[in-house]
């Protein structure tokens, strides 16, 4: 084994280093995580703060809003997943089938706009056009018959999965479409032209060439959702339920995410913040397993 | 085909629209817009906010610093994580596995906030220029997409180099580095748009007002003017002193520098988009 | 070959994080330790030098009129999240104070994350000079982390706080160890309390229905009826961003009830003890009228979905007939000032709070006002000479340095002092010259509410009624209005639990409950809807544990009486 090692000396500079790197900026301070089996007071320190080993983790778990939580956060990811993912893919597909430059251009750069927008100024565009005192969605929606009178939308729970999963695909369809572009940019020319010689349309084309060439990238990104689920950002959530105030669509709204940040950082209960993250970290990665090990039974590729 | 242009045209308004509506309040009078219904066309010109943004030396010092860290952040970690990505795309490496792992784990696993400020004091980076570029040099998640696309090379590709007498370190950067134009590219762009939005890092590791990102400053600006809770218990007016009948109000300038902010990485890309022409991969391979 | 390399990957990994773990455990460890032991060190040091030799007979170094004759510096971290503050010195007032009191103040930016910078200091052992923070679990722990200097040794020698704040309220900022740590803001003497919110009404189309009487709640339904009709396009009643007034009309269904009965405190005083908020049957009542209101559309649909900007510019366009708000004091005189340009008379007027008819009227108070003002001012360890930044602070909140604060400093807007107090306008300016310059800062964190009160009130009454500043409307609103209807919440303060205890996550639940109740109830389409939710939560804070909540405060309660009247 040392053996191989001074032949690849080279690769072994290019990688130790590196490692050496994540070492120190991201294990040293790992450290944090003990946290979440203290009651840790910031004015003790760490090697003050009393153990109380899985007092935060029963307590997360007996929470009588606990299932709801889960069931919320689940049930949005899936949801991102199902229609957030494929979203960009499909973005970037159609835009290589477009044959004027300029227009293809145009749509990219527009596409990714929202990426920069800040989900503050977002959200609060997205509040006023959704408002029932003169919301321009009500006002259209009445003008053209749709509804006989305006629609109180971000009360309604049964509206705010379909509201928050389309804010989400609106912000990052653009921006998610450019790795696909990139990728899509790397398929070789000449397979498509010996498709079709053998008589594929564009559109079957697609399907043979265009996806198949660039599986490997969809795949990766995909395991690496899936093992994303528990972890949703809670920021579009707080603010799309003004901060927690709208409690009406609390029932639907209320994620982990958003849960730690009014009970356990507002409050500074700081231990059970962590502890939360630690569970969310455990399952986190017990799905990338589940994924990775699926994606290697496939055959196509996979993270290890 | 009218489906897909059809489908392209409304995403593009979609997705314009908040946009060119910022454009329109950032040159529209600010006493104005607070009465509400300014949607494309600014309705009272003005170029007051422009004059105030510009004219700052706070937000210019602001712009300064996140340029540079945009930089020369994206360019080492754009490098080091791309170089890593090539040895860990290697087969035979003695280790890929535990690499591989270690990496994989710091990307649920973290300690917190209040460690990684205490290992930041202990390096001596607190209220430095490098405390927003050195902690971000190697992203595993751009190691991975890097290395997925490395592992897609031929190996064609790297023989010819070799039978012609190079090391491993020419074929990376003479081969390697330059037919990955496109996910160089994209993952520079991805690293640069993070390094340009990225505001909380220097929130908590920077307290000296001049060496502040804009993002930053930005949401220092956005903050003060949020919450009403506040203004319950003060006998005087939080509002600033700009909100006084003035061409300037809080929400006009929060536009005005989110239009400020934005252009210049809108303007990048259509540098970036020339990365992405087809067959640059497979010309070098003909030969 | 293939098997082993599996195996071993995943314990080199576990080894290797578990050693890692382990030394830098050790480590932070040590480095508490380290720090823990710094404040030790810093205190005989500060002792030291509030020791007699500081107060040398010449007047020495510290004096009672806040100026030094050594330059005075100090950091000031204001942990808040939307505070963003002009440079000391930028402005005229701050500047005079630099150049003619010897004083800097570096303030520390909270860059919109207080609470970590704070938690970060503190972990370090790196706290500023001085800070200004809410009051609660996090001074109580500071006090007993040893981090702050205590102020009983100051208080003679500087004794504006004393005069304008009053013994038994200085009793009530005492820690559990009986010493002073805490320098009030916004502070009052009785009787003079302050208010802010309460009901207000757009003026112009009062007056063109006829200004009806509008005092009971009945009277408030006739009328939001006959702007509906009348009006279509108005807002017949506004009520703040998130509805956030819904205690407000709460407090007109009985006396001496305020709006943090709702929102924060979870009881309602009946007699001399305090029983839990679902208790009270003028909480189902306020639900049921609002529920009402709502399902007619007499208050904004909007209600819980606006945010601040969005409802403020309802009410700068004069689009709300009726407004219920908490900061009506603030947002009244934006208002008006918007409108000010079109019509001679304010667009706004504050009106008396809206009541039950079987109600007093001059017991309707909803605003809960402490004389301890709303958050203190601290002086940690690592101040080099706590003595003379508290000087500082005592002068500024006496009427001389109030005066900088309010009025600028002399040459600018005034030359000389009146008889009374006022300061003498010098009309130099005129009214659009003035909001040019840049006179007094957002220097609030140690202030004197006496001042405003008594003081400032009279320096705006002199201007000619057309050529006031606009926000004398606050100023008017308060006096004829706010002011009366605040009730001294005092012996209130500070009888929360702290968030990570028992009862403090109780307390939570029952927040959560209670926020969740009003907003279904508002929303709920029937009578008998309404009931059958507030049953619900009832019971679920109950189950929650609101008995025990409540016991705590009420105990606390007891507490705090005891302390005042010593």
């Amino acid at each position: 084994m040392w053996k191989r090692f001074a032949q690849q000396w080279e690769f072994q500079v290019m990688a130790i280093p590196a490692i050496i790197f994540i070492i120190v900026f991201s294990y040293i301070p790992m450290w944090g995580f003990l946290m979440a089996f203290q009651n840790y007071d910031i004015f003790r320190g760490f090697a003050n703060s009393s153990w109380v080993g899985m007092k935060h983790f029963d307590m997360f778990f007996g929470a009588p809003e606990f299932w709801q939580i889960m069931r919320n956060t689940i049930v949005i990811s899936l949801l991102k997943l199902l229609i957030g993912f494929p979203a960009p893919i499909i973005l970037a597909l159609m835009l290589n089938e477009v044959r004027n430059r300029v227009f293809k251009r145009f749509v990219q750069t527009v596409s990714y706009i929202p990426h920069f927008i800040s989900l503050v100024v977002a959200t609060g565009l997205l509040i006023s056009l959704l408002a029932v005192d003169h919301g321009n969605f009500n006002d259209l929606m009445l003008k053209w018959n749709l509804i006989e009178e305006p629609v109180n939308w971000l009360s309604t729970p049964s509206y705010f999965w379909t509201i928050l999963v389309s804010l989400g695909v609106w912000k990052e369809i653009g921006f998610g479409a450019i790795v696909y572009l990139a990728a899509i940019a790397g398929v070789d020319p000449h397979l498509y032209e010996a498709a079709q010689i053998d008589g594929a349309g564009r559109f079957k084309q697609v399907f043979a060439i265009t996806l198949p060439c660039i599986a490997p990238i969809i795949i990766i990104f995909l395991i690496l959702s899936v093992s994303n689920i528990l972890n949703i950002g809670f920021e579009e959530i707080l603010l799309l339920t003004n901060r927690g105030a709208n409690a009406v669509v609390k029932d639907v709204s209320e994620v982990i995410d958003t849960y730690v940040y009014r009970v356990g950082i507002q409050n500074q209960r700081y231990s059970y913040a962590v502890a939360v993250g630690v569970f969310k970290s455990v399952v986190s990665v017990m799905l990338l397993v589940i994924a990775n090990a699926a994606a290697r039974k496939f055959g196509k590729s996979s993270l290890w | 085909m009218v489906f897909i242009y059809g489908s392209l045209v409304l995403l593009a308004f979609v997705t314009l629209y908040p946009f060119w509506n910022a454009l329109a309040i950032s040159f529209n009078a600010g006493f104005d817009t607070a009465k509400g219904g300014v949607t494309f066309w600014p309705r009272v010109f003005s170029l007051e906010n422009y004059k105030v943004v510009l004219q700052d030396q706070r937000l210019l010092d602001a712009f300064f610093v996140t340029a540079a860290r945009t930089a020369v952040g994206t360019a080492g970690t754009t490098f080091f994580t791309a170089m890593f990505a090539y040895a860990l795309s290697k087969r035979g490496l003695v280790g890929k596995k535990f690499y591989m792992i270690v990496c994989l784990i710091t990307m649920y696993f973290s300690g917190g906030l209040i460690p990684s400020y205490l290992l930041i004091r202990e390096l001596h980076l607190m209220n430095t220029f490098w405390v927003m570029v050195v902690p971000n040099l190697i992203s595993v998640w751009n190691m991975i997409i890097f290395r997925t696309f490395f592992l897609q090379l031929p190996d064609g590709l790297e023989e010819s180099a070799k039978i012609d007498g190079s090391n491993n370190f020419g074929i990376f950067f003479k081969i390697v580095l330059p037919v990955s134009g496109p996910v160089l590219a994209t993952l520079a762009l991805f690293t640069g748009v993070w390094h340009w939005n990225s505001w909380f890092d220097a929130s908590i590791y920077i307290t000296n007002q001049k060496l502040l990102p804009i993002q930053t400053l930005l949401s220092n600006i956005i903050n003060s003017n949020l919450t009403a809770d506040t203004a319950k218990f003060l006998k005087q007016t939080t509002v600033s002193m700009l909100d006084q009948q003035k061409a300037v109000t809080y929400k006009s300038l929060l536009m005005t520098t989110m239009v400020v902010s934005t252009i210049p990485i809108l303007a990048v890309y259509p540098f970036v988009q020339k990365y992405f022409a087809k067959g640059v991969l497979v010309g070098s391979l003909k030969e | 070959m293939q098997k082993v390399k599996l195996k071993s990957p995943i314990l080199w990994v576990a080894l290797i994080l578990l050693m890692v773990t382990v030394l830098a455990g050790c480590n932070s460890g040590k480095e508490n330790k380290v720090s823990e032991s710094k404040p030790a060190a810093t205190t005989p040091a500060s002792s030291s030098q509030a020791g007699p030799s500081q107060s040398s007979p010449d007047n020495g170094p510290v004096s009672t009129d806040g100026s030094f004759k050594e330059p005075l510096e100090m950091s000031w971290f204001v942990v808040y999240d939307w505070v963003t503050i002009t440079p000391w010195g930028e402005d005229l007032s701050t500047k005079w104070i630099k150049d003619n009191k010897n004083v800097q103040i570096n303030w520390v930016a909270a860059n919109g994350a207080a609470e970590q910078n704070f938690n970060n200091m503190v972990v370090s052992n790196s706290l500023p000079d001085v800070l200004t923070m809410d009051r609660g679990a996090n001074i109580e722990k500071l006090v007993n982390a040893n981090m702050l200097a205590p102020l009983d040794p100051y208080l003679d020698k500087y004794p504006n706080l004393k005069k304008w704040l009053g013994d038994d309220a200085l009793n009530m900022l005492r820690s559990a160890d009986g010493k002073l740590y805490q320098f009030p803001n916004w502070y009052t003497g009785a009787g003079e309390l302050g208010g802010n919110g309460g009901w207000m009404i757009q003026t112009k189309v009062y007056k063109e229905l006829g200004s009806p009487k509008l005092e009971t709640f009945e009277d408030l339904e006739q009328y939001l009826k006959l702007i509906k009709e009348k009006y279509p396009d108005m807002v017949p009643l506004d009520v703040q961003e998130k509805f956030t007034s819904f205690p407000i009309i709460y407090s007109g269904f009985g006396e001496n009830k305020t709006f943090a009965n709702v929102d924060k405190f979870f009881f309602f005083q009946d007699g001399d003890k305090l029983r839990p908020i679902f208790d009270d049957p003028a909480l189902k009542k306020a639900l049921l009228y609002a529920s009402q209101l709502f399902r007619n559309k007499l208050i904004t649909q909007d209600a819980f979905t606006q945010t601040y900007d969005q409802y403020m510019e309802k009410v700068k366009a004069g689009k709300a007939a009726v407004v219920v708000s908490a900061d009506a004091f603030n947002q009244g005189a934006e208002g008006s000032k918007a409108g000010r340009l079109v019509d001679t008379e304010p667009l706004y007027k504050a009106i008396w709070p809206i009541h039950d008819p079987g109600v007093d009227a001059s017991k309707v108070k909803p605003d809960p006002k402490y004389r301890t003002g709303w958050n203190s001012t601290v002086i940690t360890k690592n101040a080099k000479d706590p003595e003379k930044l508290f000087a500082f602070m005592d002068w500024f909140t006496s009427p001389d340095g109030q005066r900088i604060r309010f009025d600028g400093p002399p040459g600018v807007l005034w030359d000389e002092i009146g008889a009374d107090g006022v300061v003498i306008q010098n009309n130099k300016y005129t009214e659009e010259e003035k909001s040019n310059l840049k006179l007094t800062s957002d220097f609030n964190w140690v202030a004197n509410g006496n001042y405003f009160g008594e003081i400032d009130i009279k320096t705006k009454m002199k201007i000619d009624e057309k050529a006031r500043p606009w926000d004398a409307w606050s100023t008017l609103a308060q006096k004829e209005v706010y002011g009366k209807t605040s009730f001294d919440a005092t012996q209130f303060e500070g009888i929360f639990p702290a968030p990570d205890t028992d009862e403090g996550i109780a307390d939570q639940r029952v927040k959560d409950i209670m926020s969740e109740l009003i907003a279904k109830a508002v929303f709920a389409k029937s009578d008998e809807a309404v009931e059958q939710l507030y049953e619900k939560a009832k019971a679920d804070a109950i189950e929650a544990g609101i008995g025990k909540v409540v016991a705590f405060k009420e105990a606390k309660w007891k507490e705090n009486l005891a302390k005042m009247n010593k």
